[in-house]
C-alpha cells in the first residue's frame, strides 16, 4: 500500500483520556492527516482496557454520523468498549458530509481499505490488544477486503451488519455492458467522467477506473472473500431489508458462517430494531 | 323684467334665489381655484422629496439584501465538501462546475459567476467566458464593488482553507451584476435602472461599505404637478368671463320660459278647482309651447277627468253597498265611541221591532246585552220587551269619529238546535231522564262536592226483576210504558238534589247527594223498592214488578265514578242472587266473589272444548219391586285444578252466559250415547232422565236438537225423560206448552222436577202433556216427623195418580221415608238410600246383571 501511515497530530484531549484510562463513554473527534495530505477524522470513545476495541465503518458515501453507525457506537461505548468510528475521506480533506451520487467520484476502493489500515494502526499504537471489526452495508466490503489483505493478530472478529454487494443488480444486462465498457476505457487510458449504476446510485459520476475499483466487488467476490477469511465472522441481517435482493441472503446463508436475522428490521435497523441490533452485536462480541 | 321677484306670500321669487345661488357658486369656485393652485405647488415639492427618500431607502435595502445573499453563498461554498474535492482534484472541475454547482439550490440567484482558483491563484477553468479575473489577487479578498467598462459588479473573493488549519486549499470568487443583483434581492419595487446614476470612476475598486456614496437617485420635478397652478389660474380667469355671460342668459330663460307660465298654471289650477275649465288662464296656457308646461297642463286635465270618473264610480259603489245593506238579514249598525247608534240598516229595525229612525240616537247597550263568558253572544231586546238570543260582531271603521260597525244576528234557531243536541247527548229519549253520560258527569260533580264538604255520596244501581217477561208477554210498547212510569215514580220520590238516570234497558241509577249518614241511602233504597212494587196498570193488565238494588257509597267503596258504578253493579247482582226485590250494600267480598265468578266463567268457556265435563248417573228404583227403572243424568265438571265440581256451583253461570245451550246439548247427547252403549251391550231397558234448563227452552233449536240426537244415537224416544222445573212451566206458559207438545210428538217423556216448590196452577198442569212428577226432596227430607210435609207428599202422590202421572220421590235417604212413599203408592224413588250419583261403569257393575 502506498499510503504510509503516519500520525501527524492527535488531540491533546485524547492523550489525556488515554493516560487516565477513562471509562466514560464520551466521544472525542480525532483529526489526522494522511501521508497524501488528506485530513481524515473519526469519533473515538475510550473504553475499559480489558475490553476489546470496536472499529465501526459506515456504508457507501456516508460518514460516521450515519445514525446506524453512531447509535451502535454509543451503545458499545456504554458497554465499556473502546469505539473508533472513522469517516472515509473519499478523496476529500475533512469530509463531513455524505456525498451525492452526482458529484465526481475519482476515489478508489483501495484507498478506502488503506484508510481502514490507518485507523487500525492508530488503535494499535494506543496499546489496544483486541479489535472487533464492525461494518455497515458496503462498509463491510471494505472491511472484508481489509481483513484478508492485512491479517493483524489483534483483529479477533468481524461482525457484518446488512452486508450487501457493491454492484447493484449485478448480472443485469445493462450493468454487464457498463462494466465491460469501463474495462475498455481503462485499457484505452480514458479518464473522462461517465454515468454508472453503482450500489444505490442510479447516476454515479466517476472515471472508469474509479468505478471499476468498487464495481468489481460483486457477490461472488464477496462470497469468496468470506470463505477465505481467517477470522470468525457473524452476519446480522434485517429480514425486511429491501436491498438484499436476488436471493443474496440465501447465498450468505449457504456459507459456513453464523447469520443472525432480525425480524421486521430494514437495512438501517430503524426504530425499535435498533435495540435488537445492539443486542445482537453485543452478544456476537461476547461469544 | 323683475316684476315677478316679489310675489305675494313669497319672500323671494325663484329668480332672486337663482341670482343669489349663482353668485355664491362663482365666489366659491374662485376661492377653490386659488387654494388648489397653491396646494399644487406645495404638493409637487413634497412628492419629489418623499420619492427621493423612499427610493434611496429602497436602494440601500436592496443592496443589503444582495450582499447578504452573496455572504450566504460564500458560507455555503466554504462548507461544501465538494468544493474542497475540486480544489484537490481539478481534473473534473468542468463537470462539477457545469452540473453540481449550477444545480445546487444553495447558490443564490443573485450570483452571476463563481470561479475557483488553485493554491497558486490560477483560475481552474481553462477557457474563461465571463468577466471574472484570470488570477486571484489580494484586492479580490472580501466584498467590493467594481466599475468595469460601465458595468457595475459586486465581487466576493476568499481563501478556502482546510478545517481547523490555516492551510489554504484554494480560492473562490463570487460575482454579481449590481443592478440585476439588486433586483434579485426582491426589495426593488419602483426603482428603474435609469433612476440610478453612479459616480464611480471606471475600473475603480471600492469597498462595499462606501458604495452608497457613489450611487445617486435621479429625481426630476413632476411637470404635471408644477404646471397645475398655472393651469388652474388661467382656467379660472376664462371661466369667470364665460360664467357671467351664461348666468345672464340663464336668468332670462328662467324668467321668460318658466316663471311666467308657472303663474298662468297657478291660475289655471284655481279655475279647475272652481270647475271653470277653459277660462282665461287656460287660454293663456294654450299659447305657451314650453314642453314641461304643456305636459303638466295635459296631466292636470287628465287628472281632473279621472277625478270626475272616480266620483261617479264611488257613487255607484255606494249605491250597491246601500242595496246590500238594505237586504242583508243581519242587522248592521254603526255606533260612535259612546255607544250611540249613528245609522242602521232595515234588518236591524226589523230584528229589534223598531223603525230605523227610532233606533238612531239610542244606546246600543240598552238594546243588546252581552252574555258573560260567551264570546260574541248576547241577548237582544225588542221594542215590546221580548228577548231573543243574538250574535254580535264588532269591527272598527278607523274614521275620525272612531265609529264601530256592529253586526247583529238572530241565533234563536241555532240555539234551539244546540239545546236539542245537548238533550240528545245527555238524556234518555224514552224517559227524559239523564243518560249514562250525564250521570257520570253529575256523579263526578257530586264526588267533588262531597270531598270538599266531607259528605257521603250514595250510588244505587237498580235493575227491574224479570222485566224481560213484561216485554215478552205484553210487548215492547208496554215495556217502554213501564220504564217511563218507573222513571216518573223514581223522580217523584227523590229529593231535587238527587239524580235518577236510565243506563239502558231496565237499568237505572240513582245518585243520592249530600249524605251525612249511610242510613239515608238505605231509606232512599227502601222508598225505591216500595215505589216500584206498587202495581202498575199497563193497558188492561195490572202488572206487579219488583227491583233489585245495589248500593255503593263514596268514599268507602270507591273514589272515582267508574269504580263506584262497577261496584254498585256488583252489589245489585248480589241482590238478584239473594232472591231479588231487595237492596245490598257493596262489600269487598262481593268483588272477590264476582272475580271468582268471572274466573269460573272464563274457565267454563274452555271446559267443553277440553272435555272437562262428565256425567254421573243416579238410579231411580221402582218402589214396589225395588228394581232399577231408570237413571237421572247429572252433570259434573272435572276441573283440572279444583277437582270434581258439583253443578250447584256453576249451573247458574252457564245459564247467565248462555253456555247452558251447548253444554245442555252435550249432556243430552252424552246421556243418549251412554244409554245406547248400555243397550248395545245387553244392558236393561231403563229410562234416561235429562234436565233441561229454562234458558234451553228459549232456544228455538231445542226440539230439532233433540230430534237429531235421537236419530244419531238410535235411542228409543220412550226411554228418554226430559226433566223440567215447575217454575219453568209457569214462567212462560205459551212457549212451554208448544215445546212440550213437540216433545210429546217425538215420543219422549216429560217429567216435572222439584214439584211442590212452585205455584203451579192445576188448570195449567192439566194442559201440559206430562208423564211424571218428581216430589221435591225438601218434603221427603222432613218425612215422617213433619206432618205438613207428610200431608203435602201424600197430596202430590194422590194428585199424580188422579192425573194418571207417574210419581217419583226425590232425596230418599232413610228406610222410613221409603216406606212412607211406598205406602202412599209412589211409583219410583231416588236418593242416597238406594244409590248416590255414580259414573257409568260403577253403575254397570252395581246394577246391571252380568252376562253370566
Amino acid at each position: 500500500m502506498n499510503h504510509t501511515i503516519l500520525s501527524m497530530t492527535s488531540s491533546i484531549l485524547l492523550a489525556c483520556h488515554l493516560m487516565i484510562g477513562s471509562t466514560t463513554a464520551n466521544a472525542t473527534e480525532i483529526k489526522e492527516r494522511l501521508a497524501n495530505g488528506l485530513e481524515v477524522s473519526a469519533e473515538f470513545s475510550q473504553g475499559q482496557r480489558d475490553k476489546p476495541a470496536a472499529l465501526i465503518l459506515h456504508g457507501f458515501l456516508q460518514t460516521q454520523n450515519n445514525a446506524t453507525v453512531s447509535n451502535l457506537g454509543n451503545a458499545l461505548a456504554t458497554e465499556g468498549l473502546s469505539v473508533l468510528a472513522p469517516t472515509l475521506s473519499l478523496g476529500i480533506s475533512q469530509r463531513r458530509q455524505s456525498l451525492s451520487c452526482e458529484t465526481p467520484h475519482p476515489h478508489h476502493f483501495d484507498a478506502d481499505v488503506a484508510e481502514v489500515e490507518f485507523w487500525v494502526n492508530w488503535l494499535l499504537q494506543r496499546g489496544v490488544k483486541s479489535i472487533i471489526l464492525i461494518g455497515h452495508s458496503t462498509g463491510n466490503v471494505q472491511l472484508l477486503a481489509y481483513a484478508n489483505q492485512y491479517p493483524h493478530q489483534e483483529i479477533k472478529k468481524f461482525i457484518a451488519i446488512s452486508l450487501i454487494e457493491f454492484a447493484r443488480e449485478f448480472g443485469g444486462k445493462q450493468n454487464i455492458l457498463q462494466f465491460r465498457q469501463a474495462q475498455k476505457q481503462v485499457k484505452q487510458g480514458d479518464t473522462r467522467l461517465n454515468d454508472y449504476n453503482l450500489s444505490y446510485c442510479n447516476k454515479y459520476i466517476a472515471p472508469a477506473d474509479a468505478y471499476l475499483s468498487y464495481a468489481s466487488w460483486d457477490g461472488n467476490r464477496i462470497l469468496a472473500g468470506i470463505r477465505a477469511l481467517k477470522l470468525p465472522i457473524v452476519i446480522i441481517a434485517g429480514e425486511a431489508d429491501d436491498r438484499m435482493r436476488n436471493g443474496w441472503i440465501n447465498k450468505l446463508k449457504a456459507l459456513p458462517v453464523k447469520i443472525s436475522t432480525v425480524k421486521g428490521a430494514n437495512h438501517f435497523f430503524s426504530d425499535i430494531h435498533e435495540f435488537d441490533l445492539h443486542d445482537r452485536v453485543i452478544k456476537a462480541i461476547a461469544e | 323684467m323683475f316684476e315677478f321677484i316679489r310675489q305675494p306670500g313669497l319672500r323671494l321669487s325663484i329668480t332672486a334665489y337663482f341670482v343669489i345661488v349663482l353668485g355664491i357658486g362663482l365666489l366659491l369656485f374662485v376661492a377653490l381655484g386659488l387654494v388648489v393652485s397653491d396646494k399644487g405647488r406645495q404638493l409637487n415639492g413634497e412628492i419629489i422629496r418623499m420619492q427621493r427618500n423612499a427610493t434611496e431607502q429602497e436602494l440601500n435595502t436592496a443592496l443589503k439584501l444582495a450582499t447578504d445573499e452573496l455572504e450566504h453563498t460564500k458560507n455555503f461554498l466554504l462548507n461544501w465538501d465538494e468544493v474542497k474535492q475540486q480544489l484537490a482534484n481539478p481534473n473534473y472541475y468542468d463537470y462539477w462546475r457545469d452540473n453540481r454547482l449550477k444545480s445546487s439550490a444553495q447558490i443564490s440567484k443573485t450570483v452571476s459567476g463563481i470561479e475557483l482558483y488553485s493554491i497558486g491563484k490560477e483560475r481552474l477553468q481553462k477557457t474563461p467566458k465571463d468577466s471574472l479575473p484570470a488570477r486571484f489577487d489580494e484586492t479580490l479578498l472580501g466584498l467590493r464593488a467594481v466599475n468595469l467598462g460601465g458595468t457595475m459588479l459586486l465581487q466576493y473573493g476568499l481563501a478556502i482553507k482546510s478545517e481547523g488549519h490555516d492551510d489554504v486549499l484554494g480560492y473562490v470568487v463570487i460575482q454579481a451584476l449590481l443592478f440585476p443583483a439588486l433586483q434579485h434581492s426582491g426589495a426593488l419595487q419602483t426603482l428603474t435602472p435609469d433612476m440610478i446614476s453612479y459616480s464611480l470612476p471606471e475600473a475603480k475598486i471600492i469597498s462595499i461599505d462606501a458604495l452608497h456614496t457613489y450611487q445617486h437617485v435621479v429625481m426630476t420635478d413632476i411637470p404635471a404637478a408644477a404646471g397645475l397652478s398655472n393651469l388652474i389660474s388661467r382656467t379660472l380667469r376664462d371661466f369667470l368671463g364665460i360664467a357671467a355671460l351664461l348666468a345672464a342668459l340663464i336668468l332670462y330663460l328662467v324668467i321668460y320660459v318658466y316663471v311666467r307660465p308657472l303663474r298662468s298654471m297657478s291660475v289655471y289650477i284655481d279655475d279647475l278647482r272652481q270647475g271653470k275649465i277653459g277660462a282665461t288662464a287656460s287660454a293663456r296656457l294654450a299659447g305657451i309651447q314650453v314642453k314641461e308646461i304643456v305636459k303638466t297642463r295635459q296631466s292636470l286635465q287628465a287628472y281632473h277627468q279621472q277625478l270626475v270618473e272616480s266620483t261617479a264610480v264611488v257613487q255607484q259603489s255606494e249605491t250597491r253597498l246601500r242595496t246590500i245593506l238594505d237586504n242583508v238579514p243581519d242587522g248592521v249598525l254603526s255606533v260612535d265611541v259612546t255607544g250611540t247608534i249613528l245609522s242602521c240598516n232595515p234588518a236591524a229595525g226589523k230584528l229589534l221591532a223598531m223603525p230605523q229612525n227610532e233606533l238612531i240616537g239610542m244606546k246600543l247597550a240598552d238594546l243588546v246585552k252581552p252574555l258573560d263568558g260567551q264570546d260574541g253572544e248576547a241577548v237582544a231586546i225588542r221594542k215590546d220587551g221580548s228577548r231573543f238570543p243574538a250574535e254580535t260582531t264588532c269591527s272598527a271603521m278607523h274614521d275620525e269619529m272612531q265609529a264601530q260597525i256592529v253586526i247583529l244576528r238572530d241565533i234563536t234557531e241555532r240555539k234551539n238546535a244546540e239545546d236539542k243536541l245537548i238533550q240528545l247527548a245527555n238524556y234518555d229519549p224514552l224517559t227524559g231522564l239523564p243518560n249514562r253520560t250525564l250521570l257520570r258527569d253529575r256523579l263526578m260533580h257530586s264526588i267533588h262536592y262531597a270531598r270538599h264538604h266531607k259528605r257521603l255520596v250514595g250510588l244505587i244501581f237498580m235493575d227491574l226483576d224479570r222485566f224481560k217477561n213484561v216485554n215478552d208477554t205484553l210487548g215492547h210498547q208496554y215495556g217502554d210504558a213501564l220504564l217511563k212510569l218507573i222513571g216518573e215514580r223514581l223522580s217523584s220520590i227523590l229529593r231535587e238534589s238527587d239524580t235518577v238516570a236510565r243506563m239502558g234497558g231496565d237499568e237505572f241509577m240513582i245518585i243520592v247527594e249530600d249524605v251525612h249518614q249511610q242510613d239515608q241511602i238505605a231509606e232512599t233504597a227502601t222508598r225505591i223498592l216500595q215505589a216500584v212494587a206498587t202495581p202498575v196498570q199497563l193497558g188492561e193488565k195490572n202488572v206487579l214488578v219488583s227491583t233489585s238494588l245495589g248500593i255503593t257509597v263514596y268514599p268507602t267503596d270507591g273514589t272515582d265514578p267508574d269504580r263506584l258504578i262497577k261496584n254498585a253493579d256488583t252489589a245489585m247482582y248480589r241482590a238478584k242472587e239473594l232472591g231479588r226485590n231487595n237492596y245490598q250494600y257493596f262489600t269487598e267480598e262481593m268483588n272477590t266473589a264476582a272475580m271468582e265468578r268471572l274466573e269460573m266463567e272464563q274457565e267454563l268457556r274452555s271446559a267443553l272444548q277440553n272435555n272437562e265435563f262428565l256425567l254421573y248417573f243416579q238410579p231411580r228404583i221402582a218402589m214396589q219391586s225395588n228394581t232399577l227403572t231408570g237413571v237421572e243424568a247429572l252433570l259434573r265438571w272435572q276441573h283440572p285444578h279444583k277437582g270434581l265440581i258439583l253443578p250447584g256451583r256453576f249451573i247458574s253461570i252457564l245459564e247467565d252466559t248462555a253456555l247452558i245451550v251447548p253444554v245442555g246439548e252435550w249432556v243430552l247427547r252424552s246421556a243418549c250415547q251412554q244409554l245406547r252403549s248400555w243397550l248395545d251391550n245387553g244392558g236393561p231397558k231403563i229410562k234416561m232422565a235429562v234436565n233441561i234448563s229454562a234458558r234451553q227452552f228459549q232456544d228455538q233449536e231445542l226440539v230439532n236438537m233433540l230430534r237429531n240426537i235421537l236419530n244419531e244415537t238410535g235411542v228409543p224416544p220412550e226411554l228418554i225423560e226430559i226433566e223440567i222445573t215447575e217454575s219453568l212451566l209457569m214462567d212462560n206458559l205459551q212457549t212451554t206448552i208448544q215445546v212440550l207438545q213437540e216433545f210429546h210428538r217425538i215420543g219422549v217423556l216429560v217429567s216435572v222436577d222439584d214439584f211442590g216448590t212452585g205455584y203451579s196452577s192445576l188448570s195449567y198442569l192439566l194442559q201440559f202433556p206430562l208423564d211424571n212428577i218428581k216430589i221435591d226432596q225438601s218434603f221427603i227430607a222432613r218425612i215422617p216427623d213433619d206432618p205438613s210435609a207428610c200431608t203435602i207428599t201424600k197430596a202430590v202422590i194422590a194428585l199424580g195418580k188422579s192425573m194418571q202421572l207417574k210419581v217419583t220421590a226425590e232425596g230418599i235417604e232413610t228406610t222410613a221415608q221409603a216406606d212412607f212413599v211406598r205406602a202412599e203408592g209412589c211409583d219410583e224413588g231416588q236418593g242416597f238410600l238406594f244409590a248416590r250419583p255414580m259414573p257409568a261403569t260403577q253403575l254397570q257393575l252395581q246394577f246391571f246383571k252380568t252376562p253370566n
